[in-house]
């Protein structure tokens, strides 16, 4: 039989190691619901994050289609009646038609490239120095843009696809530098450095506050299709001092990532 | 021996958030504060005086609402807050009582002492469910709460019924009382480090 004092000492022991047993509980069960809760909500944003991704996939797809749509109508449909009419006018001898019939082999020209850099097709086999030079000769011609092209260094060839995005980006910078920008120079610079490409895109335009823009479809796409490729993109602008993006590309990749 | 390692244990913590200090959130800084008061309490009870019961009463009167005032300043829901209050007029005003009427200076007041136990362990338990209905949820092991209210939960759950019946023991058997209390002894040290934990998690966090 136990004494008194004995008693009080194993009950006192005994009901405080239930208690220590009985919070130690509560907080095991305090930490792992906040971790089963915390892993819960990153889950949820990845599939947000990944719902969104191919939501953006799916919009950039159905862009790129509509413009190959467009790119093959311009090119079979309105350059075929361009061509009849530049047929038409070669039969007509009349020297004042000379005016009309260079103006009419112009814009069969204008029209065939337009075709030409919407269709992505139509980009394949071309190095991204081709395709640039192009494009900005088309946009010297159709727009008040004075465009600036320098490339530098050795020309690397790309896989056909990550050139095929790097032009897209470019399109759409430049895209983006008529819609917003309100520019007049737009600098563009191609510089092959060993096994680094960098694009360099600068305008003297309006410029916006990078911090505090909203992210559109065109930057969104931007994005999207630099990280595709594998790119890192770089976007510095304020207001009144223009925008300039650079894009750096390793070109030893190979492969598109998160396709 | 134990009382020596909870000194030593109490003057780390103490230390530890005097380095800290500037680079402490509010709350933390009112912590480091109480950590010196009850480090100069506990030595002074320790080396100074013989019979100290009367010192920790005095103590006890502000320890309490100190640490119930402490769960005011971080929890955010306004009824908690409101109860909050509450709990510490009621524990402030109960301990003077006590102090002045029931129990008296010269023995040790295990009524308040029981009292501010569960008030305390009320506010960790807010403070938990504060945590888990939280619309942002962090990771709780870099919260520095968390670790103080864990570190009050375990202290004044389990010291609940040892305080509370330590007079009844005391007036039975003096040594086992003090044998006993070496359960408390373990239990203050367990608490310090946790709260030696939430600072360093605190300034560890802001880096």
């Amino acid at each position: 039989m136990l004494d008194q004092s004995s008693e009080i000492a194993l009950v006192v022991i005994a009901v405080t190691g239930i208690m220590f047993l009985l919070v130690s509980t509560i907080i095991f069960f305090v930490f792992s619901y906040q971790k089963r809760y915390l892993k819960h909500k990153h889950e949820l944003q990845a599939l947000e994050q990944a719902f969104n991704q191919e939501l953006l996939k799916s919009e950039l797809e159905i862009k790129d289609q509509t413009m190959n749509n467009i790119a093959a109508e311009i090119h079979d449909h309105i350059g075929q009646l361009l061509s009849v009419i530049k047929l038409n006018l070669a039969l007509n001898p009349d020297p004042a038609l000379k005016d009309t019939k260079t103006l009419v082999a112009q814009v069969i020209k204008d029209i065939r490239g337009l075709a030409h850099s919407m269709h992505t097709d139509a980009l394949s086999g071309k190095t991204i120095d081709e395709l640039f030079s192009v494009e900005i000769e088309r946009l010297k011609r159709a727009t008040p843009l004075e465009i600036h092209y320098a490339l530098k260094g050795e020309v690397q060839p790309l896989d056909n696809q990550t050139e095929v995005f790097l032009f897209r980006i470019f399109q759409e910078c430049l895209n983006n530098i008529l819609k917003h920008a309100d520019a007049k120079n737009v600098f563009v610079e191609l510089i092959y450095d060993l096994s680094l490409l960098t694009i360099n895109i600068a305008d003297d335009g309006n410029g916006f506050d990078s911090d505090k823009a909203k992210e559109g479809l065109g930057l969104r796409s931007i994005n999207y299709r630099a990280k595709l490729i594998g790119a890192d993109l770089h976007l510095n602008s304020s207001p009144g001092l223009g925008t300039r993006v650079s894009l750096v590309i390793n070109t030893d990749k190979k492969i598109l990532h998160g396709s | 021996m134990l009382s020596k390692i909870y000194l030593i244990v109490i003057l780390t913590s103490t230390l530890i958030g005097l380095y800290y200090y500037k680079a402490l959130p509010q709350y933390l800084k009112y912590l480091s504060i109480a950590l010196v008061c009850t480090l100069l309490v506990e030595l002074i009870a320790f080396f100074v005086i013989k019979r100290n019961i009367w010192f920790f009463n005095i103590f006890l009167v502000f320890e309490f609402p100190f640490y119930i005032w402490l769960y005011r300043q971080i929890l955010t829901s306004e009824r908690q807050k409101k109860i909050i209050v509450y709990f510490l007029t009621i524990q402030f005003i109960a301990a003077l009582l006590n102090l002045f009427f029931f129990q008296g200076l010269f023995k040790f007041n295990n009524y308040s002492y029981a009292l501010g136990c569960i008030l305390i362990c009320i506010c960790s338990l807010f403070y938990y469910t504060n945590l888990l209905q939280s619309p942002q949820p962090q990771a709780l092991k870099k919260l520095p709460m968390f670790w103080i209210s864990t570190g009050h939960l375990i202290y004044y759950s389990c010291n609940f019924f040892l305080t509370g019946l330590l007079n009844y023991i005391m007036s039975i058997n003096l040594d086992l009382a003090k044998q006993l209390f070496a359960i408390t002894m373990g239990l203050n040290i367990i608490m310090y480090t946790l709260f030696s934990v939430g600072i360093v998690c605190s300034t560890s966090r802001q880096k």
